[in-house]
């Protein structure tokens, strides 16, 4: 049972963080704003339930942390590390320029 | 017989190694054939980075990062961590690296240090002594294939070195050490408990405004501690300990009768004890298109004589920090004081850290919140104010009364989750949100973090493993 569940579980969360991974890269073109992205919300997309275990209980699709970077007009990365889709919308949505600041850049 | 005598032979040595308390580190490659990790296009080996093809020096740094976790960590069941390349987005303005956690979290096993908290798969192994869940992984951790992709960063992409010259590209060994990190324990469930149970790291999340763990405060006074700037800090033995040996002591500037706190740079000279003294200079140059303001340094003086052997103060934006250090050197100024353009209202505002390099950089910088900035203006109209830099010998940059801060940015979330030491730490820490670009391929205090949670380091004997 408990096995099932866990199995269960995990394939759930391979399908959640899998879900666009046969699509290429999303192109320069792609319309679709980085925030709004599909694959992006389906990383987060936990739903996490108790299993009775014959030691305990335990949890699947608990949590999740996502190292995210914007693109600076120097063309570097600017990190962040994001554990829910909110995060890292407001991380995508806000003007580079204040991801800049908050790590010290000018501007 | 012969087949026996192997398998004994094998049984002896696992049973020796379990015996000594080397679980290892085990990368499961999920990838399939010819992908990410069994990519077998040709690669040069690079840095420390013997593979010959894509997949191998993937591996290779992944087994590295493994090593780096494991050599420090003592347990009898290995960790088994499942890793793969995927496509993940990418555009213009962003791009996702990776992602990570624990599989599973267990609570209430045998062994558990604490009834009703629950433990990252891992450490739940590493309490019970058997692997809780033996049909899957304990740590997930997977990385953006596009990142190697024309499409995704143009000529640049991951960077397979085990050393941390990434130059313009990204360091895939430094992101997989802060995943496998989240992994091992720096995680959790944020303000909302699942089950009303909070993790082994809630247990040490402290806000010392309430004077109380996460644990014991309700989601609403939680939800108020997340953004609790400086005052929510890690209270556990072992960072704390470390803490104090690690941590730079934060610079000072003194002038007049007050002390002002100052953010750093990443260029020009470490400061030392008493490193700059002299009297404080508004700069003045040209208001042009380098920079349209009278006060922002960005370019040539037009009181270099009053600014010589003085320290210049200047305002922050339009050009880049390094370029008004640089002008401000050509001035003859001893020093370099950069006052913030902008502050968050109801914040407890911090000066900046300062990025930038250039080795022409000679004299110290350093930033100031916009408030104490313009006071210290205030009190420089008639240049006879006298400001002494020092070290503070009696703090440590990024912790409060003593204990590691934790990140709790006051308003914007500027891209991280509370499960990282605040950006204020010096030097920069392998768990800190940003990821720093000079960080060493270290894990620094984290290891201590991990030691808190109820890791045990390895050897028991107690290995010096600061590595900076």
């Amino acid at each position: 049972m408990t096995r099932r569940l866990i199995a269960v579980a995990a394939v759930f969360v391979l399908t959640a963080l899998s879900a666009h991974a046969a699509n290429p890269a999303r192109s320069r073109e792609a319309a679709m704003p980085l925030e709004e992205s599909a694959s992006l919300r389906a990383l987060f997309d936990l739903a996490p339930g108790v299993v009775e275990t014959q030691d305990g209980e335990t949890v699947t699709a608990f949590a999740m942390e996502v190292v995210v970077a914007r693109i600076g007009p120097d063309g570097e990365l600017i990190k962040g590390c994001v554990s829910s889709h909110d995060e890292a919308k407001k991380f995508f949505a806000a003007p580079v320029e204040k991801i800049e600041r908050a790590e010290g850049h000018e501007h | 017989m012969k087949l026996r005598g192997l398998l004994l032979l094998s049984l002896l040595a696992v049973a020796a190694s379990l015996s000594a308390g080397t679980g290892r580190m085990i990368i499961v490659n999920t990838d399939a054939p010819g992908v990410g990790l069994n990519d077998s296009t040709p690669a040069v080996p690079i840095a420390g980075n013997a593979g010959t093809t894509l997949g191998q020096q993937r591996r290779n740094v992944l087994e590295f990062a493994a090593q780096r976790w494991t050599t420090q960590l003592d347990t009898d069941v290995d960790i088994r961590v499942r890793a793969n390349f995927q496509s993940m987005d990418c555009d213009d303005t962003g791009v996702v690296l990776a992602a990570a956690n624990s599989v599973t979290w267990s609570a209430n096993f045998t062994n558990a240090p604490r009834e009703n908290v629950w433990y990252p798969a891992a450490l739940a192994n590493k309490f019970a002594g058997r692997d809780l869940t033996p049909n899957d992984a304990d740590i997930f951790v997977m990385f953006n294939l596009a990142m190697d992709t024309e499409a995704c960063r143009g000529d640049r992409g991951w960077y397979y070195g085990l050393n941390v010259d990434e130059g313009n590209d990204e360091s895939l060994l430094t992101v997989a050490l802060h995943e496998i990190g989240h992994g091992l324990g720096m995680s959790g469930r944020g303000i909302d408990f699942f089950d009303n149970r909070p993790t082994v790291y809630d247990l040490h999340m402290l806000d010392l405004t309430a004077g109380r763990t996460w644990d014991q405060l309700t989601p609403q006074q939680r939800k108020v501690s997340s953004t609790n700037t400086g005052k929510l800090v890690w209270n556990g033995p072992n960072v704390t300990a470390k803490a104090a040996q690690l941590l730079r002591r934060p610079p000072v500037l003194t002038a007049g009768v007050k002390n002002y706190d100052v953010g750093t740079a990443s260029f020009g000279p470490a400061l030392s004890i008493a490193s700059m003294s002299g009297r404080v200079v508004p700069a003045v140059d040209a208001n042009n298109e380098e920079g349209p303001l009278t006060t922002d340094g960005c370019t040539q003086y037009d009181n270099a004589a009053d600014v010589a052997g003085k320290i210049s103060l200047v305002d922050r934006g339009t050009c880049t920090f390094v370029q008004k250090a640089l002008m401000a050197q050509a001035a003859g100024a001893v020093g370099l004081v950069i006052i913030d353009n902008r502050k968050e209202a109801n914040c407890v505002n911090v000066p900046p850290s300062m990025s930038g390099s250039d080795p022409a950089v000679h004299i110290p910088v350093m930033s100031l919140t916009q408030d104490d900035g313009t006071e210290l203006r205030g009190q420089a109209t008639d240049n006879t104010v006298n400001a002494l830099l020092r070290l503070d010998p009696t703090r440590m940059a990024g912790a409060s009364e003593g204990y590691l801060r934790l990140y709790a940015p006051c308003t914007f979330s500027s891209g991280s989750s509370l499960y990282h030491w605040d950006t204020t730490a010096s030097p920069n820490l392998l768990m800190e949100p940003f990821i720093s670009g000079d960080l060493l391929d270290s894990v620094d205090l984290s290891i201590y973090q991990m030691m808190d949670i109820g890791w045990t380091q390895w050897p028991r004997t107690g290995r010096r493993v600061l590595r900076r």
